[in-house]
């Protein structure tokens, strides 16, 4: 698979909710921190529990995300990323990722995910808009009777 | 006893377990495998002789390089442990085909069972190594390494005495030895399994992609990220001279110990039978090994961290040059030979094995393995190689050859020393993300044909994309800044739509490139165009800011509602000294643009408004200024920035009175975009009287705006000097005010900040010790108070006392970003935070490095709490000392923990401590008073 040059990163970025608010400059630099993952399919890029240290982009080929009991609860598609999740709550993996054809992946790690995050506060609302976009309520805790 | 073996060993208390299982698995495949080697050099010399010895160098060299091809193919594509395990599973396959020759005679009577057994001990000893420390490293981070490396190369090294007594002793029979190698090899194999299964290796976010099956990189960018790396390329030749002149030191003691014990000596009539020379040898492998032991143990580690890595590196080619300039004088003697033996069996592997597995963190971590593999597997080969093409030349001069190496090597040390701590800096910068860097760095860091890739990937986005994707492939193809790129930039544009080209006019009207001539033709040849009503404003506004829109045509836009043309018309007239081809003199057309500039101004519509404070900013006077300030405080963003973009673009220093006010304005506005225009505007009047409010001011800025104060303060040059001193010195002040004083200084005036620096750390250490201290004690010395608040307060405020230090530390030693220290020392990676530590060692004054160690270093708590504070405080104490503190954050904790423990008089307290505060506490101290 070709691998994807620093302005290929950099527009992948530039298609997804969380970085399209950066400008060109922003974005090569995120680009340069980005490691590049193939994945054949059927491969895990992680499991269940795995700690976690990186979240992933979709550059090429789908990735299924399934739950401790492998049943499956999404099919992902470029432009779309994963493995957030557990970077920003400090936990493990709270799902498994498998790759359902040969994929390319674009890797991010927490570390820089962070201070990417302190210096363009734009992620961070890119990241928020992204959650509540798929919750309509955000569950709380449940009033004492 | 436990505590003295820890001691002892260089061990943390809860490492013993891990550090068994390595210290294990050293011994056995280290016995195993020197067991086959050392015998196999012993029977070689035997029957084959040491004047084979360069046919036998070849030959290794020839299988090396074909291994270490599969040996890089292998990291790149398997797990470590996998490859270690296959490596132990041909060595099984190997010894047992040996012990099948051996056992029935088959083949003993020929030169070449000697050579196979010579050959493959050579390289599976060389295989196995590389595999173990691989392996090993994926465990253990730099720190860590320089405690335990030593350790587990120790246990390598019992395991090669064991060899020695084996082979002294005489008791086995060859082939006996050989089924003992496959009984080890198979109990090696098992050991590693279960260290797979029983220790999680050290997550490296950048290593999990490195060390991970799954191809990151081109060779292509392994290679040039090994020649951009120079302590990498200086790292690799010197390892290269060692393996030229550990063979040829080897081939001379070999053939000095063949001279001296040649004259009685007899070839015994089989290989069970023992020999006078595999006696002596049997006896020189348990004695340096026992040495190798004893140091490796005791010494080593100690040595590392008091003289430092890179100085040891000197001992192994300061020996040699001894070695070889004493040898002429005595060759019939056996001290030499015996002393360039225990180089060879010692100090290569005590020193040089042990300083190399720390070096090779100073190279850049996407090519560390497959420099480790390039030198441990290429490099012995092409040493091997090189040894046997000068001994076949020079059969006389080997001696003087290893001279010339020796000497070789010298020079080479010296210079990776020079370059090691920037290295170990420099991979740490490697790791962080540069948001100083332009995108024309970033492209003019690209290779030409990426390059080009680059330029024809941003044209076919460009062709092809959204109103998204032109946006980005726009600025990219303008970033280039190649005037090649703007000419097709242009031919494509021409044929995109209105949206797109009014995107062009505005990015290129911001870059290097708005006047030229070309840009200006196309501009023109679409003004005859019959194009959009908003791409021909755009355009207009564009030609008016460069002077090109005529005064008749902007005549026509004067009166114009849309606030572009308007704007467009204004700036023409305003611009116009002379009254050629115009319908009006200069004087009125200066007036006609004053009245319709201030219809913009007074306008109710965000664009008009923003328009008009655009047009102002072009040719204005510092009177203007005046005008703009109000729309600083617009309830519409858009116009805060403009007016604060037009105040950027007006300030001079004559506008000097006007600091304070925008110095307000920066701090009551969050806006990045507005703050940065206003520090700019700030930098250009460099009112050096207001130094200490723009450091205070910057406290709770971003790293994008602190970066701009900075650059700011920098240019007001050295007269601010005794001022910055003294905020960083004030210990009033915030620490991260203190910190940009310090910064700034450091680049204005190092020997200041040094000569001031000492005392400065000295009196933070204590400090940091104070909130340590308490933080860990108090809620044992209070268990029946809830004090998590207090704890947290305390435990924040030590660690913004580390940080201050440590950015001190590395804005005094000129570590360019020394935020990237504290930042990576709070990293959860604990690779990256040794490679901080590493880097303060290296770079900062020993006595400073000595002070702060306890704090930084990953020593177990109890370790740290040994130090104890200047005060130990009990709660009420330390609920004063807070209260009275410069930082917010301790008063405000002193004062909420008082009230929930309701101690005495803590109301009369709050209330006189409210004295003087900021507004904030104010609020918080009635909110606590009215509860």
């Amino acid at each position: 698979m070709k691998q994807p040059t620093l302005i290929d990163k950099a527009f992948l970025l530039k298609r997804t909710p969380l970085f399209g608010m950066l400008d060109f400059d922003l974005l090569l630099v995120v680009s340069d921190k980005l490691g590049t993952m193939e994945v054949e399919s059927g491969e895990t890029i992680f499991a269940n529990n795995d700690p976690a240290t990186r979240m992933y982009f979709i550059v090429k080929g789908a990735v299924e995300i399934s739950d401790g009991h492998q049943k499956p609860l999404a099919l992902l598609r470029s432009p779309e990323f994963f493995g957030d999740e557990a970077l920003l709550s400090d936990k493990s993996r709270g799902y498994t990722a498998v790759s359902k054809t040969s994929s390319l992946l674009l890797s991010l790690s927490k570390t820089n995910l962070f201070t990417i995050i302190s210096e363009c506060p734009q992620v961070a609302i890119g990241l928020l808009q992204t959650y509540s976009s798929y919750n309509k309520f955000r569950p709380r805790k449940e009033i004492a009777e | 006893m436990a505590d003295l073996i820890r001691k002892l060993f260089n061990i943390y208390p809860g490492e013993e377990k891990n550090a068994l299982h390595f210290v294990v698995l050293g011994l056995l495949w280290s016995f195993a495998v020197s067991l086959g080697w050392k015998n196999a050099d012993a029977l070689f010399l035997l029957y084959v002789g040491a004047d084979h010895l360069p046919s036998a160098y070849a030959i290794i060299a020839g299988f090396m390089i074909a291994i270490a091809s599969v040996m890089l193919y292998a990291f790149h594509h398997f797990y470590v442990h996998r490859i270690l395990l296959s490596w132990l599973a041909c060595g099984v396959v190997f010894y047992s085909l040996a012990f099948f020759c051996l056992y029935f005679h088959y083949g003993t009577e020929s030169k070449w069972l000697w050579y196979a057994l010579r050959v493959f001990g050579w390289i599976f000893f060389s295989v196995v190594n590389t595999s173990f420390w691989t392996f090993i490293d994926q465990f253990y981070h730099l720190r860590d390494s320089k405690r335990l490396f030593a350790l587990f190369s120790s246990a390598i090294f019992v395991g090669i005495a064991c060899t020695g007594i084996m082979m002294q002793g005489g008791w086995l029979e060859f082939y006996q030895v050989v089924a003992i190698i496959i009984t080890l090899l198979l109990m090696t194999s098992f050991w590693t399994l279960r260290i797979v299964k029983k220790i999680a290796p050290i997550n490296n976010d950048e290593e999990s992609i490195v060390a991970s099956p799954v191809p990151d990189q081109s060779w292509r960018h392994a290679l040039a990220a090994i020649l951009s790396s120079k302590f990498t390329i200086y790292l690799m030749v010197f390892s290269i001279l060692s393996y030229i002149s550990l063979f040829l030191t080897e081939y001379n003691y070999m053939f000095s110990f063949q001279e001296i014990f040649g004259g009685g000596f007899v070839a015994p009539a089989s290989p069970d039978e023992d020999a006078p020379l595999v006696l002596f040898l049997g006896k020189c492998i348990a004695g340096a090994s026992i040495f190798n032991i004893i140091f490796g143990l005791f010494f080593y580690s100690r040595a590392a961290r008091r003289v430092g890595v890179n100085n040891l590196l000197l001992v192994t080619p300061l020996l040699l040059v001894f070695i070889y300039l004493g040898w002429p004088f005595s060759s019939t003697l056996l001290f030499f030979p015996v002393l360039a033996f225990f180089v060879c069996e010692s100090t290569y592997y005590v020193l040089d094995e042990n300083n190399f597995n720390l070096l090779l963190n100073g190279i850049p971590v996407k090519v560390k393995y497959i420099t480790r593999v390039c030198i441990e597997s290429f490099f012995e080969p092409i040493g091997t190689l090189t040894c046997a093409i000068l001994l076949t030349m020079f059969p006389d001069d080997a001696r003087l050859l290893a001279l010339t190496i020796g000497i070789g090597m010298l020079t080479i040390c010296f210079i990776v020393r020079m370059l090691y701590p920037k290295a170990v800096y420099l991979n740490l910068m490697d790791n962080a993300v540069h948001f100083e860097k332009s995108p024309k760095a970033w492209l003019e860091k690209l290779p030409k044909k990426e390059r080009k890739s680059a330029e024809s990937r941003l044209l076919a986005i460009l062709k092809l994309g959204n109103m998204k994707a032109h946006d980005f492939a726009l600025e990219g193809l303008i970033d280039f800044e190649d005037p090649m790129v703007i000419d097709k930039l242009l031919a494509i544009v021409d044929h995109l739509g209105p949206k797109t080209k009014e995107l062009f006019i505005e990015k290129i009207s911001a870059s290097p490139f708005a006047k030229e001539i070309r840009i200006v033709d196309q501009l023109l040849t679409w003004d005859q165009e019959d194009i959009d009503p908003n791409l021909r404003a755009t355009l207009h506004l564009y030609l008016a800011k460069h002077g090109l829109l005529s005064p008749q045509k902007a005549f026509l836009h004067l009166k114009n509602p849309d606030p572009k043309l308007k704007a467009a018309a204004i700036i023409t007239f305003r611009l116009s000294t002379t009254a050629a081809a115009s319908p009006f003199t200069p004087a009125e057309m200066q007036a006609l643009a004053a009245e319709q500039l201030q219809e913009l101004l007074i306008s109710d519509d965000v664009e008009s408004i923003r328009m008009g404070l655009y047009a102002l900013s072009l040719e204005a006077t510092q009177d203007d200024i005046n005008r703009i300030l109000p729309f600083l405080n617009h309830p519409s963003i858009l116009v805060a920035r403009q007016a604060a973009k037009a105040i950027a673009e007006i300030a001079t220093h004559h506008s000097v009175r006007h600091t304070k006010t925008l110095l307000n304005y920066v701090t009551r506005q969050s806006d990045t975009e507005f703050r940065l225009a206003l520090i700019t505007a700030i930098g250009k009047m460099a009112d050096t009287s207001l130094v200490g409010d723009i450091v205070e001011s910057a406290l709770h800025f971003r790293p994008s705006e602190r970066r701009a104060v900075e650059k700011i303060l920098q240019q007001m040059g050295l007269k601010i000097v005794p001022t910055l001193l003294s905020i960083g010195k004030d210990v009033s002040l915030h620490d991260r005010s203190r910190l940009l004083a310090g910064r700034v200084l450091g680049r204005l005036a190092l020997p200041q900040l040094r000569a001031n620096l000492h005392a400065v750390i000295t009196h933070e250490i204590d400090r940091a010790y104070f909130y340590f201290y308490h933080y860990h004690t108090l809620q044992t010395s209070y268990p029946d108070y809830d004090l998590h608040v207090l704890k947290d307060t305390l435990l924040a405020r030590y660690h913004s006392i580390l940080d201050f230090i440590i950015q001190m530390l590395g804005t005094a030693f000129e570590v360019e970003d020394s935020e990237l220290l504290s930042r990576s020392l709070r990293s959860t990676n604990p690779k990256v935070r040794s490679q901080v530590l590493e880097t303060l060692e290296r770079t900062c004054e020993p006595a400073l490095f000595r002070l702060i160690q306890p704090l930084v270093d990953e020593l177990p708590l109890h370790e740290k709490l040994k130090k104890e504070p200047l005060e130990k405080l009990s709660l009420p104490e330390l609920l004063n000392k807070l209260s009275s503190s410069p930082a917010l954050v301790d008063q405000v904790a002193a004062a909420a923990i008082s009230s929930t423990l309701q101690l005495s008089g803590w109301r009369a307290n709050l209330k006189q401590q409210m004295v003087g505060k900021e507004e904030i506490f104010h609020h918080f101290a009635y909110e606590l008073l009215e509860t």
